[in-house]
């Protein structure tokens, strides 16, 4: 068997290179640039875009952010303007997405809070006007949520007789907010009006509050 | 006589005053622990997730329990940094009280885990004693280390709050841990699986008509999704597999949905509330919510004592240590299949006839993520290893060290995993005789019925820089779960010119 010696240094440079022309070409779906396509979508349209401090647009928007951005914030007159932190969401069972660090196969993702998503690289930013209180507000955003990020359960749901704990869960928190009357068949309803849209669902239903 | 004692035992008796402190449920509210099989994308979630869920009343509808997770704060931070700051304990982390449905989005869904729901048996004391720490609890912040304060360990303080009687941590706590110790303890009443996305599609896609199944499997999803056509022709029966389907779809969908998308799963919707969708037909353990047994899991940690016989006439005796986690022939519920992961594992052995204790190997970390590609799923395979180990390209008792790593697929045949990983390694002599080999690594997976397993794994690279030449080996192996806390394994292997046959016996203390 042939010795040599070989410093490390130059080792690791090559393995390195190799790596990552394997994962540029293992993976490639998840390295798609710098920028992506987004819909942001909020309670009252016309509020403002800013990511990291830079304007983007208004609500309802439809266009292509920067990737890796920090924040968002949402501002309208009479509304108190709302900042949500931006994380990162790495591809399911690619490992190299954690060497990496999340940097080039990230897309960009919504923690938790006044944001959420409920459709791919779809978001909605409940906005609390100026004299709503708290305790609305937080009602009206679990709601809206909730029927939003549900609605294929919630249909399901109202086609059975018995209905279902999703079908359930909404009427619950519907009376829970003070509509004492809310039933199946004002989301039935809701439902239909909204064509089976989860954006007009989730106004229909928080219009029952 | 005789009528009052038929009278005794036949008329319908009162909860004795034991019973009656049973906390049941039936007077409103019940606690249950919740358990997040591993995600192998996260190396920090190879244990799984813990979380404690509370049903305020009976009627509460589950998506509406509340659930309290313990969660290293993250925010900001990119994950190479978080997880080392992790493993070094420099997060700072907190309680939170979320709605179930939120967990179960992410966990079911979007990170395609199998979740298991474990009702606690309390009496009303505890019970009381339990919603007190569980209120007080939300918000509170505590140090976050991956080993001494994690998820499983807070989580296991704050029920040791109400269950004085489980044992406190110890260096390192799992999930599966708690789990554990509430079992010993029969403090689990009963338990109920809620299996991943994946798992239930699978299973569901097969007991489709071919029609619609040609349709799903052959077919771009949003292609389908936009053809209100056809899925007007799709029989009510089958509309909620549809749904589901979708819904998983759009997952890896990285832009928003088109107005023909929209309008399609607008109008898929509609039908659904319109007609009565009943659940296809699953296997006992895929139903989503059904009563399960209580799982078997092994235990992370593995001492296995073993004889190894060479080609060459020399029996050595050795001992493997191993601390943590989950191997290929480990055929336990609990893990994917075909994934595993090691660490820290110590393999020390001695000739026969004659004490002379050397390290044959040991593993600072390694995982392979085999994840077969299907109609469903179109995820890249990859493998990682470290290790100090004896037999490699400079020698057959040089002891060497090794960094490797492979990207490459997996495929599925009755139940048959074949990965191939195309793999780049680096070995070093320990003397500063340094290489690299690029190659290939394949692997040959089965289980059957989660009792025995068997499979064959080889690799072969060859020196693209530095001495060592071709270098290559295969193993071809067999094991079998005697006992919750026993298995056999027997190994045929093949490593440049050294074949041995090893026959081990894994304890699982």
């Amino acid at each position: 068997m042939k010795f040599e010696n070989l410093s490390r240094k130059s080792a690791l440079v090559v393995t390195s290179f190799i790596l990552i022309a394997g994962l540029a070409a293992g993976c490639a779906t998840v390295m798609t640039g710098t920028t992506q396509l987004m819909t942001i979508n909020s309670n009252i349209d016309g509020a403002t875009l800013y990511m990291d401090g830079q304007e983007i647009g208004t609500t309802p928007f439809t266009g292509t952010v920067p990737k890796n951005k920090e924040t968002l914030r949402v501002e309208k007159d009479g509304y108190r303007s709302e900042t949500v932190a931006l994380s990162k969401t790495l591809v399911p069972n690619f490992w190299g997405n954690i060497i990496i660090g999340g940097t080039l196969g990230s897309i960009t993702d919504f923690a938790t809070g006044a944001a959420y998503s409920y459709a791919p690289a779809t978001y909605q930013v409940e906005l609390r006007a100026e004299e709503q209180s708290s305790l609305d507000y937080q009602q009206q955003l679990v709601v809206r949520k909730f029927a939003m990020v549900y609605i294929d359960e919630i249909a399901r749901d109202l086609g059975r007789d018995v209905g279902g704990p999703h079908l359930d869960g909404l009427v619950r928190l519907l009376r829970k907010c003070g509509n004492e009357t809310a039933s199946r068949g004002d989301v039935e309803t809701a439902l239909t009006n909204s064509r089976g849209r989860p954006q007009a669902f989730g106004e229909h239903v928080v219009s029952m509050i | 006589m005789l009528v009052l004692l038929a009278l005794f035992f036949l008329w319908p008796i009162a909860p004795s005053s034991a019973v009656g402190q049973l906390h049941n449920g039936s007077s409103g509210g019940a606690f249950y622990i919740g358990y997040a099989g591993p995600y192998a994308a996260s190396p920090a979630s190879a244990f799984g997730h813990l979380f404690l869920l509370h049903q305020p009343t009976d009627d509460t509808p589950l998506a509406l329990w509340r659930a309290m997770t313990f969660r290293a704060d993250v925010t900001h931070m990119n994950s190479a940094r978080s997880f080392l700051q992790g493993v070094s304990g420099g997060l700072s982390g907190s309680f939170a009280v979320t709605e179930f449905h939120e967990l179960t989005l992410d966990y079911e869904l979007i990170e395609d885990r199998d979740l298991w729901l474990f009702r606690l048996r309390l009496d009303r004391a505890e019970y009381s004693a339990m919603k007190h720490h569980f209120r007080e609890s939300d918000g509170s912040r505590h140090r976050y280390s991956f080993f001494t304060s994690n998820c499983a360990s807070q989580l296991l303080e704050l029920i040791r709050g109400s269950l004085t009687e489980l044992r406190s941590g110890g260096a390192f706590v799992s999930p599966l841990d708690v789990v554990q110790r509430l079992a010993e303890k029969e403090r689990i009443e009963s338990a109920y699986v809620r299996s991943a996305a994946t798992r239930i599609l699978r299973f569901q896609v097969r007991e489709l008509p071919s029609r619609i199944r040609n349709h799903v499997a052959n077919r771009e999803w949003t292609e389908l999704a936009s053809d209100t056509e056809w899925i007007e022709s799709v029989q009510p029966d089958h509309l909620w597999f549809l749904s589901r389907y979708f819904r998983y779809r759009q997952i890896d969908h990285r832009h928003p949905l088109g107005e023909e998308v929209a309008a399609g799963l607008g109008g898929l919707r509609i039908r659904l509330a319109e007609n009565e969708t009943p659940t296809l037909p699953s296997a006992p353990h895929l139903s989503p919510g059904a009563p399960t047994s209580f799982p078997t899991w092994h235990p992370r940690t593995e001492v296995s004592p073993y004889l190894r016989f060479h080609d060459n006439r020399s029996h050595r005796l050795g001992i493997r240590l191993r601390p943590a986690l989950h191997e290929e022939h480990e055929s336990w519920v609990g893990h994917r299949p075909f994934n595993s992961m090691v660490l820290l594992t110590t393999e020390i052995e001695t000739a026969a006839d004659e004490l002379d204790p050397t390290l044959s190997e040991f593993t600072v970390f390694s995982q392979r993520s085999l994840v077969p590609q299907d109609w469903l799923v179109d995820k890249a395979s990859w493998s990682f290893d470290a290790r100090l180990a004896r037999g490699g390209p400079y020698g057959a008792r040089e002891l060497h060290a090794e960094v490797g790593v492979g990207i490459g697929l997996t495929r599925r045949w009755h139940g048959v995993a074949v990965s191939i990983l195309p793999t780049a390694t680096v070995w070093n002599g320990l003397d500063d005789l340094t290489s690299l080999h690029g190659g290939v690594q394949f692997h040959v997976n089965r289980r059957t019925d989660h009792f025995m397993v068997y499979g064959f794994s080889g690799s072969y690279g060859h020196a693209m820089i530095g001495p060592g030449g071709g270098f290559g080996g295969g193993r071809a192996w067999v094991g079998a779960r005697l006992h919750p806390r026993v298995a056999i394994l027997g190994a045929l292997a093949q490593r440049q010119d050294d074949t041995s046959t090893t026959l081990s016996v894994r304890l699982y203390p």
